[in-house]
C-alpha cells in the first residue's frame, strides 16, 4: 500500500474495478500529507505522557530512556495545581462565557459582512474593505495591547481626552473591571472578524453563479437570495467552524486575556481564563509536566465537546459534519 | 471535456453590478456603511503608523497620539543601521515563505480533494486521522525533542519550513470548497472518460478552485512571513545567517528592552536608550507592509462565479 | 496521460526529497571534534540572541584558548524560554549558565543535572578554586560542589539615582552618599511634586522598584519571606502579611501613589526609561559603580545614593554561575574547568569575551579601565555576567572624562566584609519537589495582586487580607510548615558541622 506504483495498478485493475482504483489513487494523493502528519504531529504525541510523569530528563541520554527510565510516574499529581484555586468556578465561567460569545458572534458577524460585501457593485472597493478588515489579524496581541493603552491610558489616552473635552471625568480604565467584558469582546471581533470574513467570501465564490442568475431572473430579493442560496451553500464552512470552535471551548486565546489587559491585577476577575491561570501559575517555574497536564485536560474535554458537536451537526445535516 | 474546459475560462459574462441584487441607491448606502466600518477598524492601525513616525520624546510626553508634537524618522533610521544583516534576513524570509507556501499547498490540496469525494473509502478514517492532532498535541517539549533529536532539524532552514506546512483547518476549508464548487457529476463524467484522479485534480479541479487556493496561500504567506518562534527554538546564535527577518526584528526589540532593563539593574552595561516605543511600532508597520503589497494581487484571483454551471444540467 | 503521470511522480518526488533532505541535515551539536583541540558547547543567556559581532569575538577568543589550552568553545546565546526547553528536553551541552533567577541552580543540581566538581576543581584547577574562596558555599548541594559561581557583585545594594542638577543646584537640597531606607527620599518627591503638580517624580513601571524586596530572603517565588535581622536563634520563615517591614514598604508605596508621586497607570506601564524628565530613579548596583554618571547621556548630572544593603545570601550569591553537564566525561569536565579558570585568571583573555576586540570594540585607557567604542556599544554590547568572571574583567569607564576606579572590585568585596548584611540561614535552600503543586497555585494567586502592590496602586491593608484568604485555601500553611521544618533541620545540621569543625 505504501508504494503504489501508479502504472502497474492502473494496468492490473484498470477497467475491472474503477472504484477500487479510484480509492487507491485518492489514497496516494493523501499520502504525502499523511506522512507529514505522522512526522510532525503524531511523533510528538508521546508528550501526553508528560502529564502523568515527573519528567526529569538527563542530558545526553536517549529520548526513550529519559521518558521511561529517568522519569517516574506521577499519577494525577500534575493535575492537582489546577484544582487548588478557590477561583476555579470563576475561571471556568470566564472561559466558557467568552468562548460561547465568540462562538456565536465569530460566526454571525463575519457571515453577515461577507454576504453583504459580496453584493457590492465595485469589486475594487470591496477589495479595499477586505484588506483593511484583515489587517488587525496580523498584529500581535502585544501590539494590540499597546494600541489599546494608547486609547485607554488614564492621563494621555484618547478616550479620556474626549471624555474631558465633554466635561466628563476621566476613567481609570485599567482599574475598572466593569467595562472589560465588552472591551475584550470588541477587541476580539475587531481582530478576527476580517479573517473569517475573507474565508466566507472565498466560500461564496464557490457558489454556482447560475443559481444567482436564475434567482435574479425570478425577481428574488436580497434576503431571499441569502436565505435560499448563500446560507445553504455556506453551511459546510459554517458547520466546520462551529464544530472546531466547540472543540476548543475550554481553550482561550492567552494573548487576548493576558496581554491586551496588560496583566492588570484589578481586571483579574473578568480576564482570568484557564490559559491565563496556567500561564501565571507556571510563569516563574517552568514545569513542563504541569503544563502538559493542563493542556491534556483541556484537550480531553475539547475532544468530547467536538464529538458531541459533530454528532449534532450530523443529525441536522449529514454533509456538513466533519467526520 | 473539451467543451467544459472552455467554459471554465469563460470571461465573466456579467459585471458585478449586473449580478448584484442591490439597487444603485442601496449600493451607495451599504458602501458608505462599509467605508465607515473600515475606517473604524483602521483607526488603531493608523495610530501605529503615526507613532512609528513620531519622535520618541513626543510619545513620552503625549502618549500614543494621532497628533504628535514632532515627527521623526529616528526609529526608522535606527532599524536600517544594521543594513547587510537585514538584507540577508529578508532574502531568507522570502525563500522560507515561498518554499513553505508552495510545499504546503502541494501537500494539502490533494488530500483535501481526496476528502471531498464522498464515496472515498478511507474518507472517514483519514478525517479522524487529521482531527486528532488538532485536538491533542504533544506540547512544546516533545515537539522540540522530535525535531531536534529524531528529525535533526536544528540549525537548518527545514526547521522553519517543515513544521508549518499543513493545517487541518486549512485542509477543511479546501475540502469544503471542493465539495461545493466541484460537482460530483463533473468528476464522474471525467472518470468515465478514463481520467485518473490526479489528472482530474490537476486539469479540472485546480483551475476552477483558484480562489480557495489563493486564499489559503495568502494566509500561509503571512503565517510564514511573520513567524519567528521556530527560529528562536531551532536556530542557535551561531547560525545567524539563517535567521528570518521577523526573528531579527524580534531580537532587535528584545535587545532594546534589555538595554532599558539594564538601566535599572546595572549589570555592567553602558547605558544607551534607543527609541524603544517608536521602534516597536516600526516593526509592526514592517510586519503588515507585505499585506498591503500582496493582497491586491491575490484579490484578482478571488472572484465570484468562477464555477462552471453547465455541467450540472 | 504520461505527462500527467510524470507530473504526479515529480511532485511526489519533490515532497519526499524535501522530507528526506531534512534528515541528513543532521549536525552534531557541539560534539564535533577538531584535530587537536576540543570544542565545548557553552550555552549562556541573552534575551536577544547573539550580538552582531559575536562570531568574530568568539573566534578571537578561541584562537587564544586553542593555543593555551587546546580548547575552543561554541558559545551560544539563548533566551530564557529556549534555555528552559533545552534543559527540559535533555539536550547535550558542556557548560550552561545557571543561577537563582534563571535556569534554577538548586533545582537542577538537586535533580542531578550538573557534574559534581568537588574533587576535580581542587585537583585540576587550584587557581580557580583559590579565586572563588568562600563563595563556593553557595554552589554546594549536600556538601558537594555542583557549579562554579561567577564572581560579580555578590550582594544586593539598592540606591536612588537623582537628578542632581535639579535637586542640588536648583532646589539647594543635599544628596548624601547614603540614605536610610526607601522613605528617606520623600522630601525630594515632595519638592518635585510642588514644582510640577501634573508630573510624577518616581520612575515606576509594572516591575516595581528594582530590588525593593532584596531586604528579605524569598522562598517559593516570594510568597514566603525570611527577614535578615531576626533575634530568634533559628530564623523564622513567614508569610508576606506577617512581615511588618514588608507591609510597611507596601504602605509607603501606596501612600506615594495616593499623593500623586507615582503614575496612575504604573501597574500597566512597561518602561519609563524614555522619559528623562523623571528625577527620581532606582538601581541595584555596587559601590563605585559609575554607569549612570555620564551627563552627556542624560543631559544632567546624576548622583546615586545607597539606601539599603548590601544584602548577602545564598540567593544573591547565586546571581550567575556555570553548571557543567552531568553527562560530561571526566576529561571534558576538566576541560570546562580549565576554560573557566582561564576566564577567571587571565584578564586580557577575559576582556575579549567581555568587551570584544581591542581597537575595534573597546580601548584600554591609561588608568587601566576600558572604554567601549561606538562600534562596541552597537555591535557587541557587553553583558559581563553571562560570559564569565566579572571581577576578572577590566572595569569599564563611562567616558574619557568620567573614569571608573580600576580597583573597584577589591573595594566592593572589602565592603561586603565590613558592611555586608548577611543572611542568618547559613546557605539554606528550600527543596521544592514535594510542594510544587502548592507553590504553583500560590504563584498564580500572588500574581493576581503583586503588580498593583509593588507599584503602590492598591492598598495593602485591603488587598493582602483577600490574597491571604485565597492563599490559605490553596494550602499556604502546609507550605509554610514545610519550609520552617526544612529550615530547622538545615540550621541544626549546619550548627552541628560548625561545632565539629571547631573541635
Amino acid at each position: 500500500m505504501k508504494k503504489p506504483s501508479q502504472k502497474n495498478n492502473v494496468r492490473k485493475t484498470g477497467r475491472k474495478a474503477p472504484k477500487a482504483r479510484r480509492d487507491r489513487e485518492l489514497f496516494a494523493m493523501s499520502l504525502p500529507a499523511i506522512l507529514w502528519y505522522l512526522a510532525f504531529c503524531y511523533l510528538p504525541l508521546f508528550g501526553i505522557f508528560f502529564a502523568f510523569k515527573q519528567f526529569t530528563p538527563k542530558p545526553g541520554e536517549s529520548l526513550l530512556k529519559n521518558l521511561f527510565v529517568n522519569s517516574p510516574w506521577a499519577g494525577l499529581d500534575n493535575f492537582s495545581f489546577l484544582f487548588r484555586s478557590s477561583e476555579l468556578p470563576q475561571i471556568l465561567f470566564n472561559t466558557l462565557f467568552y468562548n460561547l460569545i465568540f462562538l456565536v458572534l465569530g460566526i454571525l458577524i463575519p457571515v453577515m459582512l461577507a454576504v453583504v460585501l459580496a453584493e457590492l457593485h465595485s469589486k475594487f472597493f470591496s477589495g479595499v474593505v477586505q484588506m483593511v478588515m484583515l489587517l488587525p489579524y496580523f498584529l500581535s496581541w502585544v501590539i494590540v495591547g499597546y494600541c489599546l493603552y494608547g486609547f485607554l491610558a488614564t492621563d494621555e489616552g484618547q478616550v479620556n481626552h474626549v471624555l474631558r473635552m465633554f466635561g466628563a471625568a476621566a476613567v481609570q480604565w485599567y482599574q475598572s473591571p466593569g467595562y472589560w467584558r465588552v472591551i475584550l469582546i470588541l477587541v476580539e471581533i475587531w481582530k478576527s472578524a476580517g479573517y473569517a470574513m475573507v474565508i466566507y467570501l472565498c466560500a461564496i465564490t464557490a457558489i454556482d453563479r447560475t443559481l444567482y442568475e436564475g434567482a435574479k431572473m425570478d425577481g428574488a430579493t436580497f434576503w431571499q437570495r441569502v436565505r435560499y442560496i448563500t446560507l445553504p451553500m455556506l453551511r459546510p464552512t459554517i458547520a466546520t467552524i462551529f464544530i472546531l470552535r466547540t472543540g476548543s471551548l475550554l481553550a482561550s486565546d492567552f494573548g487576548l486575556f493576558y496581554q491586551v489587559p496588560l496583566d492588570s491585577n484589578s481586571l483579574q476577575p473578568v480576564t482570568q481564563t484557564l490559559d491565563v491561570y496556567v500561564y501565571k501559575a507556571l510563569m516563574t517555574q517552568a514545569n513542563f509536566s504541569f503544563s502538559a497536564a493542563a493542556s491534556f485536560l483541556q484537550n480531553a474535554v475539547g475532544c468530547v465537546l467536538l464529538i458531541i458537536a459533530n454528532a449534532v451537526v450530523k443529525k441536522t445535516d449529514e454533509d456538513s459534519s466533519l467526520m | 471535456m473539451q467543451i467544459r474546459k472552455k467554459k471554465t475560462f469563460d470571461p465573466e459574462e456579467y459585471t458585478a453590478a449586473e449580478r448584484s441584487v442591490f439597487s444603485k441607491r442601496t449600493n451607495i448606502i451599504v458602501s458608505i456603511l462599509f467605508a465607515l466600518l473600515a475606517l473604524l477598524v483602521f483607526l488603531p492601525i493608523l495610530l501605529v503608523i503615526i507613532v512609528s513616525f513620531s519622535s520618541e520624546s513626543s510619545v513620552t510626553e503625549l502618549g500614543y497620539s494621532f497628533f504628535p508634537k514632532a515627527w521623526s524618522l529616528e526609529s526608522w533610521r535606527y532599524l536600517f543601521r544594521s543594513g547587510t544583516y537585514l538584507t540577508r534576513a529578508i532574502i531568507n524570509s522570502f525563500l522560507i515563505t515561498a518554499a513553505g507556501t508552495v510545499l504546503g499547498l502541494v501537500l494539502m490540496c490533494p488530500i483535501a480533494y481526496a476528502l471531498s469525494r464522498k464515496t472515498f473509502r478511507w474518507r472517514r478514517a483519514i478525517l479522524v486521522f487529521l482531527m486528532i492532532p488538532m485536538l491533542f498535541s504533544g506540547g512544546l517539549v516533545s515537539t522540540y525533542m522530535v525535531n531536534t533529536q529524531i528529525l535533526h532539524l536544528q540549525n537548518t532552514c527545514f526547521a522553519l519550513i517543515l513544521p508549518g506546512l499543513c493545517s487541518t483547518w486549512f485542509i477543511m476549508i479546501l475540502r469544503n470548497y471542493y465539495q461545493t464548487a466541484v460537482p460530483d457529476s463533473l468528476i464522474e463524467a471525467a472518470m468515465v472518460d478514463g481520467g485518473r484522479q490526479f489528472q482530474i485534480f490537476l486539469k479540472i479541479v485546480i483551475p476552477i478552485t483558484t480562489p480557495v487556493m489563493m486564499t489559503i496561500a495568502l494566509f500561509q504567506i503571512f503565517a510564514y512571513w511573520n513567524s519567528w518562534y521556530p527560529a528562536l527554538l531551532y536556530l542557535d546564535s551561531n547560525h545567524t545567517e539563517l535567521y528570518p527577518l521577523q526573528y531579527v526584528l524580534v531580537n532587535m526589540q528584545r535587545s532594546i528592552d534589555m538595554l532599558a532593563k539594564d538601566a535599572q539593574y546595572m549589570s555592567g552595561a553602558q547605558t544607551y536608550t534607543p527609541p524603544a516605543v517608536t521602534v516597536r511600532m516600526v516593526l509592526v508597520v514592517l510586519a503588515i507592509l507585505p499585506i498591503l503589497v500582496i493582497f491586491p494581487f491575490f484579490q484578482r484571483f478571488v472572484k465570484t462565479g468562477m464555477t462552471v454551471g453547465a455541467v450540472k444540467e | 496521460m504520461d505527462r500527467l503521470n510524470q507530473a504526479y511522480r515529480m511532485t511526489k518526488r519533490i515532497v519526499l526529497t524535501a522530507l528526506l533532505l531534512a534528515v541528513p541535515a543532521l549536525t552534531g551539536c557541539g560534539l564535533r571534534k577538531g584535530n587537536d583541540y576540543t570544542t565545548l558547547r557553552w550555552v549562556t543567556y541573552s534575551p536577544s540572541g547573539a550580538s552582531m559581532d559575536a562570531k568574530e569575538v568568539i573566534e578571537a577568543a578561541n584562537e587564544i584558548s586553542r593555543e593555551k589550552l587546546g580548547i575552543e568553545v561554541e558559545l551560544e546565546f539563548q533566551p530564557s524560554d529556549k534555555m528552559n526547553l533545552m534543559m527540559a528536553s535533555g539536550e547535550y551541552y558542556d557548560m550552561v549558565f545557571t543561577s537563582s533567577w534563571l535556569n534554577y541552580f538548586d533545582r537542577n543540581a538537586e535533580d542531578g543535572l550538573y557534574y559534581d566538581i568537588t574533587d576535580l576543581v581542587q585537583e585540576e584547577t587550584p587557581a580557580l578554586y583559590e579565586s572563588i574562596g568562600k563563595y563556593w558555599e553557595c554552589a554546594k548541594i549536600g556538601g558537594r560542589i555542583m557549579g562554579v559561581p561567577i564572581l560579580k557583585d555578590m550582594g544586593a545594594e539598592e540606591m536612588f539615582r537623582l537628578n542632581a542638577d535639579y535637586f542640588e543646584t536648583r532646589k539647594g537640597m543635599e544628596i548624601p552618599e547614603r540614605m536610610d531606607g526607601l522613605e528617606s527620599v520623600e522630601p525630594f518627591l515632595k519638592a518635585y511634586k510642588e514644582d510640577y503638580p501634573n508630573k510624577y517624580p518616581v520612575a515606576m513601571d509594572k516591575g516595581g522598584i528594582p530590588g525593593f524586596l532584596n531586604f528579605l530572603e524569598r522562598i517559593a517565588g516570594g510568597v514566603i519571606v525570611i527577614p535578615y535581622d531576626q533575634d530568634t536563634p533559628v530564623p523564622q520563615a513567614m508569610a508576606i502579611w506577617d512581615c511588618e517591614p514588608l507591609m510597611n514598604r507596601y504602605r509607603t508605596l501606596h501612600r506615594w501613589y495616593e499623593a500623586g508621586y507615582i503614575h496612575p497607570d504604573a501597574a500597566t506601564i512597561d518602561s519609563t526609561d524614555a522619559d528623562l524628565s523623571i528625577p527620581v530613579r532606582f538601581g541595584v548596583a555596587w559601590k563605585g559603580y559609575m554607569g549612570y554618571s555620564n551627563p552627556a547621556q542624560w543631559g544632567f548630572e546624576v548622583k546615586t545614593s545607597t539606601y539599603e544593603g548590601p544584602f548577602l545570601s545564598r540567593q544573591s550569591e547565586q546571581g550567575a554561575m556555570f553548571g557543567i553537564c552531568a553527562a560530561c566525561t571526566k576529561e571534558r569536565a576538566t576541560e570546562c574547568l580549565k576554560y573557566i579558570e582561564l576566564l577567571s585568571t587571565d584578564r586580557k583573555f577575559r576582556d575579549i569575551l567581555a568587551y570584544g576586540i581591542e581597537g575595534k570594540h573597546f580601548n584600554y585607557l591609561e588608568n587601566g579601565t576600558v572604554l567601549q567604542t561606538q562600534a562596541g556599544i552597537d555591535r557587541y554590547p557587553a553583558n559581563l555576567y553571562t560570559t564569565g568572571s566579572v571581577v576578572n574583567a577590566s572595569v569599564s569607564s563611562v567616558s574619557q572624562e568620567v573614569l571608573s576606579d580600576p580597583d573597584q572590585w577589591k573595594k566592593v568585596f572589602e565592603e561586603y566584609e565590613t558592611d555586608g548584611i548577611y543572611s542568618q540561614t547559613k546557605g539554606f535552600y528550600y527543596d521544592t519537589t514535594r510542594k510544587e503543586s502548592i507553590i504553583t497555585s500560590l504563584q498564580a494567586i500572588y500574581s493576581d495582586y503583586s503588580t498593583e502592590l509593588r507599584t503602590g496602586t492598591s492598598d495593602p491593608d485591603v488587598v493582602i487580607p483577600k490574597m491571604r484568604k485565597r492563599m490559605e485555601a490553596a494550602g499556604f500553611n502546609e507550605l509554610l510548615e514545610d519550609v520552617q521544618s526544612q529550615l530547622n533541620e538545615w540550621m541544626e545540621k549546619a550548627e552541628h558541622e560548625e561545632t565539629e569543625s571547631e573541635e
